[in-house]
């Protein structure tokens, strides 16, 4: 099998997005992935969350010496930060669904990797020139705005096929066959591209990453390339988008999502705390989307959106089946109640019986306690580290559950002594209690 | 006299030549349309039955006591004053003219004249309903909003004209000494009497002049028939001959193209998909948009309507109406050149879109489209039998199949459908999940290795998606399976091997999904060897009764309320303990209006102990849907005032402890409504919204000393 180059972007704080390493698992299917990034130091961090999905080498693309083009693509990342760091509470706090669009008004390099309009035609380039030098299996970007540009300017430079939106990956006898849906899912239609190295874009739920270390160390290499200047086209002047101060829902890592339970949109803010402190999105469920807690666009449901994030916390949400068919691809899911009989219970790894109010305070307390004390922390909670934080020997219970029995459960064990979540007025109750535990967290 | 003859004569000619054009062109637009599906003409004696009770009858214009009344006198009047205008016509040749044998009879002057003074009263109320209801009053409420209303009041007018120059020369004829009926005609006799005094040569011209007159108004209102809305006199008979029959709700037909049902397995190339140019339709449906009479009956019932979306059936009838007669001279345009030749006007028309937004001036919104929940009030109420929901449903087949244009969040449901068997995604291992805990085994059908059904089961419990993953449905799943087996009914359930059935694709438009899913059940249940079906969810009622007949699967399914009160009359449930409760019951759609099951859910309620039923004001027939069918369960609702909040408040009118439904959908959207405005105060957090079967089960628990409480709340936390 041979390589499978697979672009992986970064977000504002460098973490590898969750539709990257989608890509990654993608890759896997079809041959031994092999990461290209943008810029941004090789930390091991990186390096070591890739190789945890199974990636063999590292290969970063950096601008040739010459090309001078680096002050420029620096350039925006000031203003960006500012908008960002200075950003008042606006209505954008909800996300504004174009994350991975976002750079694009805003080159922005550093520490952390080219992103942006940048990223196309540093990422092209790179690609184009890795693709020519090692002939890999397949090349594979996500669905994204910028990774459709690169996939299509890519496509078009070595003169092959791009097939898009595709949702699984396998090898075939005239090269990978890429699944894409038709008619809405009733039909599945397998194409394969037929002159030069396919690229392909894959669909960011098409895939759930699983760890898939290798045992080897990650081979790091960089690559230098020349971009290619739009000709008659001078950059006079840049300034940053608006942005949001909240991931988008879909694409989130960290979802942290409210129903009925919260009791009012002021209770809402409460859990924008609690995102904010996890680097979250927000979302919310049929009820509290009905009653206007959340606007429309943060529905959580069957009907709304459906998010697949590595941490999902419901709080005060019953768990309907339609609100389970929105989030149950979520990796862990943590539900917080007042009502230990909570459908939501039966999906949860983790559950707290109690009061949103003491129990979120509380977690927030927490996480700024670990914050204080172990810098780091906080960036792990993303990438397998984030269950260990809001378990708590007292508060919580593991409930078993059939469908989530595949879990991986090792690193449970061990969180168990690193939190402690103050317990509230006694309310928090092991989810197995009687449902007179009811009455009581509600006295 | 020979003025009479020839002016009569010349004013038949014009009217007739204006009319017969009008006709002959209606007449080849409605073959423009595609072939009829199969059977639109069978069963006469039903079509005459229909004919004799909706026409003569009037029965469903009736279901409105002083419209109908009204109604039936003009209808009436018409047809008995036909022989005024065979006596018009014979006097213009005659003027002592009578119909031979009865035309002198009193008995026939007193039903004409009676039947003029009704025509006129009729003319009154409508005038009345017309002036109290005008939408300028009353805005979107009122039933003749968007309706052609100065062809309304053209048409009552022409009424009244044919109603005074008739009055007029037989008043004149009396004096003359040429009227018929020595005796009877009252009312004429009023007129001779008042017109007496003008002398002998004034009556000789008014009766020249009226009969001449009546002719003339009525052939000119014959000329204005045809080119309105009120086309409806002929074309309803026509229309409700050819109507499904008993009634356009239940099944949904196949999917037909050019007369034959489309074969999914492997569609033709020419074959048409469902509607996707006005064209596309039968010649049934365009006479469905030909009959419509704005009567807006329809519009008063239609829960997208009443909560301020844009869709109203009759509108979009008289949207596709009116675009088919602009298009027309397209459409019977015999080559391309005369087609290029048309007017812009025409040839603009012809290229609008059938469903599409303002930005691409369609025929229809996809707003319009995707509002529908296919409750069927509007067909229930129609006088004519126009068959709205199969209109809808075809156009979203076209926008489904063809275009691939329908709302977006519906694609999760079709997605899950097609992956795991059911809109959640929850996949069939846990289609089990809602029998853990009771107190006795489930028999599971193929677990012990049988392959048909065993002898001591007597109904294959069809549980559902619902049933078996919705929290609220599965209480119900396990009350009926409880009371089953309290009542001592073998059953069995399919467990994982059962799919959903396809509704919620099929009500979307998603034909071929439904046809996936439909023959592989129809394949399990006929392997089976099943026989009778109980299920608790009116969807599947309707979906496995009457649309599985299609595929070859012919069972006799009963809804569980059906089901449970023919125990409880047998004997074999006891209802002996007391529910002390103020109970309304709510109608789902597709088990009352589309099945006509209404009293054995109430039959359940009655017997029970304690209960006190209120009927909310919308009950039976003219229900008022939860919002969630027609797929509508499956997509956001954006637009206007919530269904589902809207049938809660008049749930919430009678004051009830408990909302009972007997449908998981309806169970669903009233408790969302429910807990809604429990939310805002507007509902006391005691009450509760629950399946019929759930209030038997506590009555019945109670006579066998068990706590209620005890087994229904612990259960779920068990699992």
């Amino acid at each position: 099998m041979g390589p499978v180059l697979a672009l992986v972007a970064r977000d504002d704080d460098g973490e590898i997005l969750r539709s990257s390493l989608a890509v990654v698992a993608m890759a896997r299917r079809l041959g031994t992935p092999v990461a290209v990034l943008c810029g941004g130091d090789p930390d091991l961090v990186i390096t070591g969350i890739l190789g945890y999905y199974g990636v063999t080498r590292v290969i970063i693309a950096e601008d040739d010496e010459d090309s001078g083009d680096g002050a420029n693509a620096r350039g925006g990342g000031a203003g960006d930060a500012d908008a960002r760091g200075g950003g008042a509470r606006d209505m954008d706090v909800w996300g504004d669904g174009v994350r991975e669009a976002r750079g694009s008004d805003a080159g922005d390099a550093d520490a952390r990797g080219v992103r942006g309009r940048d990223m196309v035609s540093l990422a092209t380039a790179a690609l184009v020139e890795i693709a020519s030098r090692e002939h890999p299996t397949a090349i594979l970007t996500s669905c994204g705005p910028d990774a459709r540009q690169v996939a299509a300017r890519v496509a078009v430079r070595l003169d092959s096929g791009v097939i898009t939106d595709a949702v699984d990956l396998m090898p075939g006898p005239g090269g990978p066959v890429a699944i894409q849906e038709a008619f809405t899912g009733s039909c599945l239609v397998g194409s394969a591209v037929r002159r030069g190295v396919p690229v392909i874009t894959v669909r960011a739920d098409a895939a759930v990453p699983e760890p898939a270390a290798v045992g080897e160390p990650v081979v790091v290499e960089s690559v230098s390339v020349r971009r290619m200047r739009p000709g008659g086209v001078r950059v006079l002047s840049r300034a940053p988008k608006t942005a949001a101060r909240r991931p988008d829902l879909t694409t989130a890592a960290v979802v942290v999502a409210g129903g009925r339970g919260v009791g009012s949109a002021a209770g809402f803010d409460l859990l924008g705390q609690v995102a904010d402190a996890l680097g979250g999105a927000v979302g919310g469920s049929r009820a509290a989307a009905d009653l206007g807690w959340c606007p429309p666009q943060a529905l959580v449901d069957q009907t709304g959106a459906s998010v697949c994030p590595r941490l999902y916390v419901a709080c005060g949400i019953s768990g309907s089946v339609r609100h389970r068919a929105g989030m149950q691809d979520s990796r862990t899911i943590v539900a917080i109640d007042k009502d230990p009989a909570a459908p939501i219970f039966r999906i949860a790894d983790f559950g707290v019986v109690g009061d949103l109010r003491r129990v979120l305070p509380a977690l927030l307390a927490e996480i700024a306690r670990r914050r204080g004390t172990a810098i780091g922390a906080a960036p792990a909670l993303r990438h397998g580290g984030a269950p260990e934080t809001l378990t708590s020997t007292r508060t919580s219970t593991r409930v078993p559950d059939p469908d989530r029995a595949a879990r991986p459960q090792a690193a449970h064990a061990e969180a168990r002594d690193l939190a402690r979540v103050p317990d509230p007025d006694r309310a928090a109750r092991p989810q197995a209690a009687h449902p007179e535990t009811l009455d009581h967290a509600e006295a | 006299m020979l003025v009479r003859i020839i002016v009569g004569m010349a004013i038949t000619a014009a009217a007739f030549t204006l009319a017969g054009r009008r006709v002959l062109m209606l007449y080849r637009l409605a073959r423009a349309g595609q072939p009829a599906e199969p059977g639109r003409l069978d069963g006469v004696g039903a079509r005459v039955r229909a004919l004799i009770v909706e026409v003569f009858g009037q029965r469903k214009l009736l279901k409105w006591t002083g419209a109908g009344a009204a109604h039936f006198a003009v209808f009436w009047g018409f047809v008995i004053l036909g022989v005024t205008i065979v006596e018009g016509y014979g006097a213009l040749f005659d003027r002592d003219f009578h119909i031979p044998l009865i035309g002198t009879d009193t008995w026939l002057g007193a039903i004409e004249d009676t039947f003029i003074l009704a025509v006129l009263l009729g003319l009154i109320a409508f005038a009345a309903i017309r002036l109290r209801q005008s939408p300028e009053r009353e805005g979107r409420r009122s039933r003749f909003f968007g309706s052609h209303l100065g062809a309304a009041w053209f048409t009552l007018l022409m009424i009244f004209n044919v109603m005074w120059t008739l009055l007029l020369y037989r008043g004149a004829q009396i004096n003359t000494g040429n009227f018929p009926f020595p005796h009877g005609a009252y009312a004429s006799q009023t007129v001779g009497h008042w017109l007496h005094p003008a002398g002998r040569t004034a009556n000789d011209v008014l009766e020249t002049v009226g009969i001449l007159g009546s002719l003339g108004v009525v052939l000119a209102f014959l000329v204005f028939v045809v080119h309105s809305k009120h086309l409806h006199i002929f074309l309803a008979p026509l229309n409700i001959a050819a109507s499904r029959r008993p009634r356009a709700l239940g099944p949904l037909l196949p999917v037909y193209s050019g007369g034959k049902a489309v074969d999914f397995e492997d569609p033709g190339e020419d074959d048409k998909i469902g509607r996707g140019a006005i064209e596309d339709f039968t010649w049934k449906g365009l006479l469905d948009f030909g009959t419509c009479t704005e009567c807006g009956r329809c519009q008063s019932q239609c829960p997208a309507w009443n909560t301020g979306k844009p869709l109203s059936p009759k509108l979009l009838i008289m949207a596709l109406r009116d675009h088919a007669l602009e298009k027309a001279p397209y459409l019977l345009a015999s080559s391309d050149e005369e087609r290029a030749a048309l007017p812009e006007s025409v040839r603009a028309e012809a290229e609008r879109p059938l469903v599409g937004g303002a930005d691409v001036n369609g025929v229809i919104d996809p707003d319009v489209l995707w509002s529908c929940v296919t409750c069927g009030a509007c067909v229930e109420q129609c006088p004519v039998d126009i068959e709205h929901v199969d209109h809808v449903v075809d156009m979203r087949r076209y926008q489904v199949l063809i275009e691939s244009e329908f709302p977006r969040e519906a694609q999760t449901m079709l997605r899950n459908l097609e992956r795991a068997g059911d809109p959640w995604g929850r996949g069939a291992r846990a289609r089990m999940e809602w029998a853990a805990g009771l107190p006795f085994e489930v028999r599971v059908f193929g677990e012990d290795g049988a392959e048909r059904l065993p002898d001591d089961v007597e109904y294959l419990f069809w549980v559902g998606c619902a049933g078996a993953l919705d929290d609220n449905a599965k209480r119900t799943s396990r009350a009926v399976a409880e009371l089953l087996h309290e009542a001592g009914v073998g059953f069995m359930v399919l467990g994982s091997g059962e799919t959903c059935t396809g509704d919620p694709a099929r009500r979307l438009g998603q034909e071929l999904l439904f046809q996936e899913l439909a023959t592989q059940n129809v394949e399990t249940l006929n392997s089976a060897g099943a026989k009778k079906i109980v299920v608790t969810c009116a969807h599947c009622f309707n979906a496995i009764g009457n649309e599985y007949p299609q595929l070859g699967g012919n069972y006799e399914v009963v809804h569980h309320t059906q089901l449970l009160a023919r125990l409880v009359a047998e004997g074999k449930l006891v209802p002996a303990g007391e529910v002390d409760a103020a109970v309304t019951y709510h109608d789902p759609c597709y088990l009352g209006r589309h099945n006509r099951v209404f009293s054995p859910p109430r039959e359940i309620l009655g017997s029970v102990p304690g209960v006190r039923l209120t009927e909310m004001p919308r009950n039976r027939e003219r229900s008022f849907c939860c919002g969630a069918g027609g797929a509508r369960m499956w997509m956001e609702e954006t637009i206007g005032t919530r269904i589902n909040e809207t049938r809660t408040d008049e749930a919430l009118s009678t004051q009830p402890d408990l909302v009972t439904a007997a449908c998981p959908y309806c169970i669903v959207m009233l408790t969302d409504g429910l807990n809604n405005r429990k939310q805002n105060g507007a509902a006391a957090d005691a009450v509760q919204v629950i399946d019929v079967s759930d209030v038997l089960l506590r009555s019945v628990r109670a006579k066998n000393g068990r706590s209620s409480q005890t087994e229904s709340e612990s259960a779920p936390a068990e699992s």
